[in-house]
């Protein structure tokens, strides 16, 4: 699914390629990494049409500030920097307007969707909507975190911010986890997660 | 990172990567190729607005000093040319290629169609103010889109479609990639009193049509919100009645 150290030979030939203009220099790198970089989108914004607008965008502006791009380097990261920020835009964006809608028709925040209740005794779901919850921010430094397995030094330059804000998220954000998990959860869920793991 | 940090960490790392496979993989390069593109339309509309407002901004002022020197019969007429010279003729893009607006308004509401069939993109937009706009003809503004890289050029044709009846006129021509298979909108205004258009009349939605073929190509002509549409494509009755049916 993901970018591999196969794909850096094509991938440095495609950078040239967009550098000089061509349109399939971008196609390649489009077919390089636009799966991984949705997934990342998506687990941010949780939406599919949210996170292919925002790799499609991320995409555009990597074609347009490749200038900028030093091609001694991996793509990857300099393309993902774009897709995290974009995101956590996007989703702060929906976060917003969802806020506004709440507070101008007066309505309620969206009711627990039942299915989720039903089966929010797997603790692994419990977890997913767990981290939805989360701000748009400490998803961000999660996904870099743990499902693209950034170290924090390397999160810290996609965030463009300092090692110390990453760790500090990562542990807020993991505080945050633990505790609606204590909460929401019946007493042996957690329990029976922290033995499995 | 104290002990329960690190016990959740495997949970975490399970519930991201469960959340990532969510998604629907897709192939997002036929979107990102028509966001370029749609980029680039725009960015090129704004060269055309900045050097026709350079463009108008010289002529004015060379009206003007003319005017300003010549006798008084002279004047007049220059005067009046200059007037005309001043009318700023143009077509915005959206985001998405489609006609947004265009400049001076034509007096009726541009219409666009929510439905072409696959693989159609905007080829070409022009638009004639019509001549109750300019007295001293019809003013034309054409829009052209080519493929990527190659120069786009006006089609003499289209000017010529949109000058023909001296009403305001709008043409979107849409394509597919090899120019083989096209859909054409026209519209016009509607007169009064509006002679009736001809050929066999076709239900388009809840309203009526005319169905006329000519060669290959099939004209449906429907009137909606004061405006005469005619749709040409040479791809079928049932093509043409389902882009007229969804103009909004």
């Amino acid at each position: 699914m993901g970018y591999t150290d196969q794909d850096a030979g094509p991938e440095r030939a495609a950078v040239e390629l967009m550098r000089g203009g061509s349109m399939s220099g971008l196609e390649t790198l489009v077919r390089l990494h636009q799966s991984r970089a949705l997934q990342a989108a998506y687990a941010i914004t949780h939406s599919q049409t949210a996170a292919e607008d925002v790799v499609a965008d991320a995409f555009l502006r990597a074609y347009e500030r490749i200038g900028r791009f030093d091609p001694s380097r991996p793509f990857g990261p300099w393309f993902l920097r774009m897709v995290i920020n974009l995101s956590i835009k996007e989703a702060n964006r929906v976060a917003m307007r969802k806020r506004l809608h709440v507070r101008w028709a007066g309505q309620q925040p969206e009711p627990v969707d039942p299915a989720h209740a039903v089966e929010g005794r797997d603790e692994a779901l419990h977890l997913r909507l767990a981290v939805r919850k989360l701000s748009p921010r400490l998803r961000a430094v999660l996904v870099l975190h743990y499902f693209l397995d950034l170290n924090v030094t390397e999160t810290a330059a996609v965030l463009d911010c300092p090692v110390g804000t990453v760790k500090r998220r990562l542990h807020d954000a993991r505080q945050i986890l633990h505790d609606r998990l204590m909460r929401d959860c019946e007493p042996g869920v957690v329990s029976q997660m922290e033995k499995r793991v | 990172m104290n002990e329960s940090d690190a016990q959740l960490d495997p949970s975490i790392r399970f519930a991201l990567q469960s959340e990532a496979a969510a998604v629907n993989d897709v192939d997002l390069w036929p979107h990102v190729r028509q966001l370029i593109r749609s980029t680039a339309r725009s960015r090129r509309t704004g060269h055309l607005v900045r050097a026709s407002i350079v463009a108008l901004t010289l002529a004015l002022v060379a009206g003007t000093t003319v005017v300003a020197s010549a006798s008084s019969g002279a004047r007049s007429s220059m005067a009046a040319t200059a007037q005309d010279v001043a009318r700023v003729v143009g077509i915005r893009m959206g985001n998405d290629g489609r006609t947004a607006a265009v400049t001076p308004t034509p007096g009726f509401r541009v219409l666009g169609p929510s439905y072409l069939p696959a693989g159609l993109v905007v080829h070409s937009v022009a638009y004639s103010p019509g001549r109750a706009a300019s007295s001293r003809g019809s003013v034309t503004a054409v829009y052209t889109y080519g493929p990527a890289g190659s120069q786009a050029t006006p089609d003499p044709a289209q000017v010529q479609v949109v000058g023909q009846t001296g009403l305001p006129t709008v043409d979107d021509r849409f394509s597919s990639s090899g120019g083989d298979r096209y859909v054409e909108i026209i519209q016009r205004p509607l007169t009064t009193p509006a002679p009736k258009p001809e050929g066999e009349i076709v239900a388009v939605g809840t309203t009526q049509g005319f169905l006329v073929s000519r060669g290959s190509d099939t004209i449906v002509t429907v009137e909606k919100s004061g405006v005469r549409v005619e749709i040409v494509t040479n791809l079928g009755p049932p093509v043409a009645i389902a882009v007229a049916g969804s103009l909004r």
